[in-house]
């Protein structure tokens, strides 16, 4: 049977095989196709579509990889419902794992703790080996791994950006001396937005820097590196992910900064923190650290005061996935929002276990998925409509895009905000006397 | 039926089913048992957990199904159940290999009450596991479960609905011998071949344990021993 296979497909087909190997493999052998993973994915309970749980994803690299590697689906592809591996199939696998946020909830209600994620990934780097990323996607990460960032920015605009950033400091400082500080060496912290924060949400770069300055910190930007995000990670194409990690710790490196401090983003946070020492192969000799998390631990420590009377609408967290549940930085976001707001309401569920918002993994970055994406947003939809707030707060540039087209999409009356601007809203910096 | 299927089925397929069920297990488990876990950690949420938590959890979700239980209500009142009966008559099959009167007279049981004992125990759980079969069955013949099933999840529900039936009709309709049973399976255990027992459903029965302990190894079945290992891989 296999002879019958064309040389095309044969050179698929060991890619294939380089790609289910060890826990993927056993993870394959392991899910009962018992569904109960079906109603914990945003994309399943938003959309209907049996395409969208997450089993099926797995279960589409399993039939593709039975039909070529195990003898029961050599012998009996029917029987194990072994697939070949087409033109067909291979569309229906770049829908499945480029629409999958890889948010892992689907991880914490298998009852064997499947992580399909993990086969999505192994799919979206096979899919970007044979060049068929989704387009939008690809020119993001070409961007970002060829301009050093995924929006093009050049250092001119960076620079003309920040310089603006540094006047609204100070006016919001009321300090003349108040500013962004550039490549200074020897920082304790080198703080590494977003290019999305320095073209759309600066609000969030000059709250960041309004807080450091509060909190005396001494730290820096890179005029090199100020692009956090790793659409490497999302493309599936490993050796630009590792490089874009490489970058940053490169930057850390010539800067001998002690704290790698990155932006309100969900996957640069995750990457660096928990994935990309595995990538590189080697400890960092720095620690990896969120803005909410710094923010946290200033209010702990008393290195920043802040008066909640300033926020008095009723604030709800969207918990971003990279941050929560791929993170663990579960108490830092809500420690911020009691601090800095009067009134605080959670949705249910939340935490490690709060709805994907459906705009993260890349997902947003591609035209073609919108009508998905919005359906896919439902569940969270519906959680911000039911919790009453007036105003959602989240840390993840994603999110927030995403959270904004839901309001709109669903008649949502919420705005939504960053942690970081409500707490630098509260900031009470009159107190020099202390 | 004819009295060489039945002496086939009684002397000759256990020892292939034996090397095939044992043989082929082994492989699963030492292949599954050196299984890398994956280069980035799976836990979630990420937090330090001691591996006796860790073994607790485990513990916990194998004998309560609490993601089950977390994900469908329904669901985990059938599967639960369907899975104690199983562990219920899988017990209660010990007898038809030897007589446990060590157990009886420490438990002050007259023969009697043991039947009666073995009657509603092993009635319970026929009866359970058959309809908890019946209920898995339809569930997957309904969206989203049916999108996600292919022929041998019907195939292996069907084969252990066959074997529930028969089962159950040997436990409510026929009386059993026991003694009959312990010396044929006496016989078998010292790889002696003999004479089949003259009881076509039994045989029948035996025939399906039998196709099903083959296929075990190469089932979904497995995820009774790699689903312990996926659940540490987000646990630690």
């Amino acid at each position: 049977m296999t002879n019958e296979v064309d040389t095309d497909t044969r050179e698929l087909v060991e890619l294939l095989k380089d790609r289910v190997t060890g826990s993927i493999e056993t993870s394959l052998d392991v899910c009962a196709h018992c569904g109960l993973c079906a109603d914990s994915c945003h994309l399943y309970a938003g959309t209907g579509d049996v395409e969208q749980i997450p089993s099926a994803r797995s279960q589409q690299l399993e039939k593709v990889h039975k039909r070529y590697f195990t003898r029961l689906g050599r012998i009996a592809p029917w029987l194990v419902g072994a697939e070949d591996l087409d033109e067909e199939v291979l569309d229906r696998l770049q829908r499945m794992a480029y629409q999958c946020t890889l948010c892992r909830r689907c991880a914490l209600y298998c009852p064997f703790g499947i992580d399909n994620a993990s086969m999505v990934s192994a799919v979206r780097s096979l899919l970007a080996d044979m060049g068929r990323v989704p387009e939008p996607l690809q020119e993001h990460t070409d961007n970002a791994y060829e301009k050093g960032n995924t929006l093009a920015i050049s250092d001119e605009q960076f620079l003309d950006r920040v310089e603006w950033f540094e006047e609204e400091l100070q006016d919001a400082v009321d300090d003349d001396e108040a500013t962004i500080p550039l490549d200074k060496e020897g920082a304790r912290v080198l703080f590494v937005p977003t290019p999305i924060q320095i073209m759309r949400f600066p609000s969030v770069i000059i709250s960041a820097a309004k807080i450091l300055y509060a909190a005396g910190e001494n730290w820096t930007m890179s005029t090199k590196r100020f692009d956090a995000t790793n659409f490497g990670l999302f493309s599936g194409e490993e050796e630009k992910r590792d490089e874009m990690s490489q970058r940053l710790v490169d930057e850390m490196e010539r800067l001998g900064a002690e704290v790698l401090l990155l932006s309100e983003c969900g996957h640069s946070y995750w990457s660096m923190k928990y994935a990309a020492e595995t990538w590189l192969g080697k400890p960092f000799p720095f620690e990896v650290k969120n803005i909410v998390e710094v923010i946290s631990e200033y209010i702990s420590e008393g290195r920043i005061k802040l008066d909640s009377s300033v926020n008095k609408k009723l604030v709800t967290y969207h918990d971003p996935c990279n941050l929560s549940r791929k993170g663990g930085l579960l108490d830092e976001p809500r420690a911020c929002l009691e601090a800095a707001c009067e009134e605080f309401v959670e949705m249910t569920p939340s935490g490690a276990e709060a709805w994907c918002c459906g705009g993260g993994g890349g997902v947003i970055a591609i035209p073609e998925y919108d009508g998905v994406r919005l359906e896919a947003g439902k569940p969270k939809a519906d959680q911000m409509r039911e919790s009453g707030a007036e105003m959602v707060a989240t840390a993840c540039d994603n999110c927030k895009l995403q959270l904004i087209d839901l309001a709109e999409h669903y008649g949502v009356d919420v705005s939504v905000v960053g942690v970081t601007d409500l707490v630098a809203d509260a900031l009470i910096l009159d107190e020099e006397e202390e | 039926m004819g009295y060489w299927f039945a002496w086939f089925v009684s002397n000759l397929l256990p020892l292939i089913t034996a090397v095939v069920f044992f043989g082929g297990l082994a492989y699963r488990v030492v292949r599954m048992w050196r299984s890398p876990r994956a280069a980035v950690s799976l836990v979630v949420p990420p937090r330090r957990r001691s591996l006796r938590s860790a073994l607790g959890e485990i513990v916990t979700e194998v004998v309560t199904f609490r993601r089950v239980f977390k994900g469908s209500r329904a669901l985990w009142v059938v599967s639960w159940l369907f899975h104690l009966s199983i562990f219920v008559f899988v017990m209660g099959h010990f007898r038809l290999f030897i007589d446990f009167s060590w157990l009886w007279n420490l438990l002050r049981l007259t023969p009697e009450q043991v039947d009666t004992l073995a009657l509603i125990g092993g009635g319970a759980s026929g009866t359970v596991f058959m309809l908890g079969l019946v209920a898995l069955l339809i569930r997957r013949l309904r969206n989203p479960a049916r999108s996600l099933s292919v022929p041998s999840d019907y195939l292996l529900l069907l084969l252990l609905l066959g074997i529930a039936v028969t089962g159950n009709y040997m436990r409510f309709v026929m009386h059993i011998d026991l003694e009959l049973y312990r010396a044929f399976f006496s016989n078998l255990f010292r790889l002696r071949f003999g004479v089949p027992v003259q009881n076509t459903v039994f045989v029948w029965h035996f025939l399906l344990v039998q196709l099903f302990l083959i296929y075990v190894p190469f089932s979904k079945l497995v995820h009774v021993i790699g689903g312990v290992l996926t659940l540490k891989w987000t646990l630690r």
